[in-house]
């Protein structure tokens, strides 16, 4: 034989290995980053067995990537910050609560100030009365209202939408959530009234610190978290599944973690935070 | 020599193999590595959230620390002040509450601030018959080091160049309070003494309970003529594990659970890694090291820790905490107490006991309920019986310790004395707890 035929050859059965190769290479990364139909569809089955009605469609995506955030928070300093930002001045006295603190100042300003994030402020007594109006009122936010906003809560500009926004008076309601990286901070919504360049209302759940780390999580895919609530006995029709973050303290640290989680949402309007990491009910 | 020529064709067909050569090595190592460079995939297992984190607002679970566990067992505490005085056997409440008292004075007598000498017996049969004192009769013989860990805060035990682990304590007092520590072990008596003082009138308060009784002390061995109550246990092997168990204990002993392989057998679990390997089922949780292998045993502890830097404590709180989740695990009813401490050289083994009520159980069939061994800061061994118990609603009272002391001690010199339920064969039903003591040579009712 030749050495004309032998490189010949040689190059057809590299072409040949390569070709295979090629292949398992693909087939490997595409099962290990994606939920096959296959096992989407054999998983819903089982789930559905146990009263839990998923739609194939649901499980067979890509499986999600986000990593865990951090910062540093103890109790104390926290809701020292927060009190300063509601009242845009020092706190004239912070009572221990059970969960939480008073926050006070010597002009009766009062802000309830919960470890689970929840904030209750209202700067007067006709504060109330002007939320009440502006739910059915149409007025349009200033532009100086919507600047104020941004800086203090360090929002992108034009982050706020108008949807979100109620003005009676001279005053300006704004409804915010949390995002982290393009994902929702599980249960932090809180409504905030603005009046001339001051807060003079807050109510919901909010955190105001920014994380001011990462690492890598891995998440455990949806097949698996649809499992643990199959073992948690959950029963009903699954609306929607969307990534998101929860927040863990972490006293030991001194720091609160952005866990990675998925909001479950199911037909009858309940929602569960499962822990993408642990896969825990939050 | 002459210059082979090639032409453009061949030279194109020689880069075209080199290229289809790289390319094949580069595709190879993708597929092959392909675990290590992915990030994702479907065989990730559930991590547990770092010990301490709690969502957001929750209080996180008081860590309890280690003598808050009631891990050092004892099985009579007399008291004796003045006229007044009496004991009461483990599984009363009032001896439980005497001995949380005498933890206080008993913890400092054992710290650095204390100093430690042998005595001969003559001397501590001599505090035995003193006025004012607090015996204790442990269910097994303890280091010291360890009875110290286990009554209070850890800081720093006093130092001794022997190696001592009494069965039998005495607290003695003299008329000002001063308190110093008599202590008994198989072959001989120590005395330490620092500078702790106790009220007396507590001692008389505590001394004047109505709930005690009459006592004796003799060589050490507390004995009374009241009979105690102990219910009958139901007892057999636990070979089958609830949901999620399985899960627990390869995560707690650093396997992945895509390691596990179901024997032939149903409910027999092995599972091997690098560091060691796990069996499970015949009623036992059995984890070997491979020879240079283990797992860190600061893995069982709140903080990061070297293995180098595994000290004693190190290794009683790590060990505490493996036996601790294993138990939870596997649900295991009865309660836990440290049965044994033993160092021989490196080499640490922690033996744990279960008992009822107080009330140890033991025998062939139950030798202990688990047994860890720790060598250069990382886990060389742990195994750990499973076994299920029912409680009977109803109480047997066995003979008094009295006269089980007296009929032993014709043919034995007894050193312990305490109830135990003796577990010979599993399963055994309504097995009731008989006097089990110890001597020179073993008497056994």
């Amino acid at each position: 034989m030749s050495w004309k035929t032998v490189k010949n050859l040689l190059i057809l059965l590299l072409i040949a290995v390569n070709i295979l190769l090629a292949v398992f290479a693909f087939d490997y990364y595409t099962d290990s980053n994606f939920t096959s139909a296959d096992t989407a569809a054999g998983a819903a089955k089982i789930l559905e067995k146990s009263g839990l009605y998923v739609e194939s469609g649901m499980l067979s995506v890509k499986n999600d990537t986000a990593p865990a955030l951090y910062t540093s928070y103890d109790r104390e300093t926290y809701v020292c910050l927060v009190a300063h930002l509601l009242f845009g001045k020092e706190p004239d006295g912070i009572y221990m609560l059970p969960h939480g603190v008073r926050a006070e100042t010597l002009d009766g300003k009062t802000a309830y100030i919960g470890y689970d994030m929840s904030v209750e402020y209202t700067a007067g007594e006709n504060i109330s009365s002007a939320l009440e109006n502006a739910k059915s009122a149409d007025g349009e936010m200033t532009k100086a209202a919507r600047e104020f906003l941004e800086e203090k809560f360090a929002l992108a500009e034009g982050s706020i939408k108008e949807s979100d926004c109620k003005v009676s008076g001279d005053c300006t309601f704004v409804t915010l959530g949390r995002a982290e990286r393009g994902l929702k901070l599980y249960g932090m919504e809180c409504t905030f009234g603005v009046r001339d360049g001051e807060i003079v209302y807050a109510c919901g759940k909010y955190f105001f610190l920014t994380p001011t780390g990462e690492e890598n999580a891995q998440l455990l895919d949806r097949v698996n978290i649809m499992f643990s609530e199959k073992e948690r006995g959950v029963r009903g029709t699954l609306e929607s599944a969307e990534l998101c973050y929860t927040l863990y303290e972490n006293a030991d640290s001194g720091l609160m973690l952005f866990i990675p989680s998925y909001a479950l949402t199911y037909r009858d309007g309940t929602v569960h935070a499962v822990n993408g990491v642990s896969k825990k009910l939050y | 020599m002459e210059k082979i020529k090639q032409k453009p064709i061949e030279k194109i067909k020689t880069v075209i193999i080199a290229v289809l050569i790289v390319t094949m090595l580069a595709l190879a190592c993708l597929y092959i590595g392909g675990a290590q460079f992915s990030g994702a995939g479907a065989a990730i297992n559930a991590q547990d959230m770092p010990l301490g984190a709690v969502p957001a607002g929750e209080d996180a679970p008081k860590q309890t620390a280690v003598y808050e566990k009631n891990l050092l067992s004892f099985s009579f505490i007399g008291i004796r002040c003045g006229e007044n005085g009496g004991g009461a056997y483990a599984t009363e409440q009032a001896a439980r509450d005497l001995f949380e008292i005498a933890l206080e004075p008993l913890h400092a007598l054992l710290s650095s601030s204390s100093t430690v000498e042998k005595i001969d017996s003559e001397q501590f049969e001599s505090a035995a018959a003193g006025e004012k004192y607090i015996c204790i009769s442990l269910t097994s013989a303890l280091p010291y080091q360890i009875i110290y860990a286990l009554s209070g805060e850890y800081s720093a035990p006093f130092g001794s160049d022997r190696a001592i682990s009494p069965s039998t304590l005495l607290i003695s007092f003299d008329e000002g309070g001063n308190a110093s520590l008599y202590m008994r072990t198989k072959d001989a008596c120590y005395k330490s003494a620092g500078n702790c003082t106790f009220s007396l009138s507590e001692l008389s308060a505590m001394a004047s309970d109505a709930r005690l009784y009459d006592f004796e002390l003799s060589d050490g061995v507390a004995y009374s003529e009241t009979v105690p109550m102990a219910r009958t246990l139901t007892l057999s092997r636990s070979d089958t594990l609830a949901n999620g168990a399985l899960e627990s204990i390869l995560s707690l002993l650093d396997f992945g659970t895509s390691g596990t392989q179901p024997m032939a057998m149903a409910d027999i679990y092995t599972a091997v890694a690098p560091h060691g390997n796990l069996h499970i089922g015949d009623g036992k949780v059995v984890y070997t090291a491979a020879s240079e292998g283990g797992i860190s045993l600061s893995s069982f502890l709140s903080a990061a820790k070297s293995d180098l830097d595994i000290s004693l404590y190190d290794v009683l709180l790590s060990s505490v905490s493996l036996v601790e989740s294993l138990s939870r695990a596997v649900q295991n009813p009865l309660d836990i107490y440290i049965d044994g401490f033993y160092r021989s050289d490196d080499v640490y083994t922690i033996v744990f006991g279960a008992s009822e009520n107080t009330v140890p159980l033991s025998g062939d069939a139950f030798p202990y309920l688990a047994k860890v061994t720790a060598e250069g800061g990382k886990l060389k061994s742990a195994e750990f019986y499973m076994l299920s118990a029912d409680r009977s609603n109803y109480s047997v009272s066995p003979f008094s310790s009295a006269w089980e002391y007296r009929h032993a001690s014709k043919s034995a010199k007894i050193t312990t004395m305490g109830l135990r339920y003796h577990v010979d064969k599993l399963p055994a039903n309504e097995l009731a707890a008989a006097w089990y003591c110890t001597g020179e040579r073993t008497v056994e009712k």
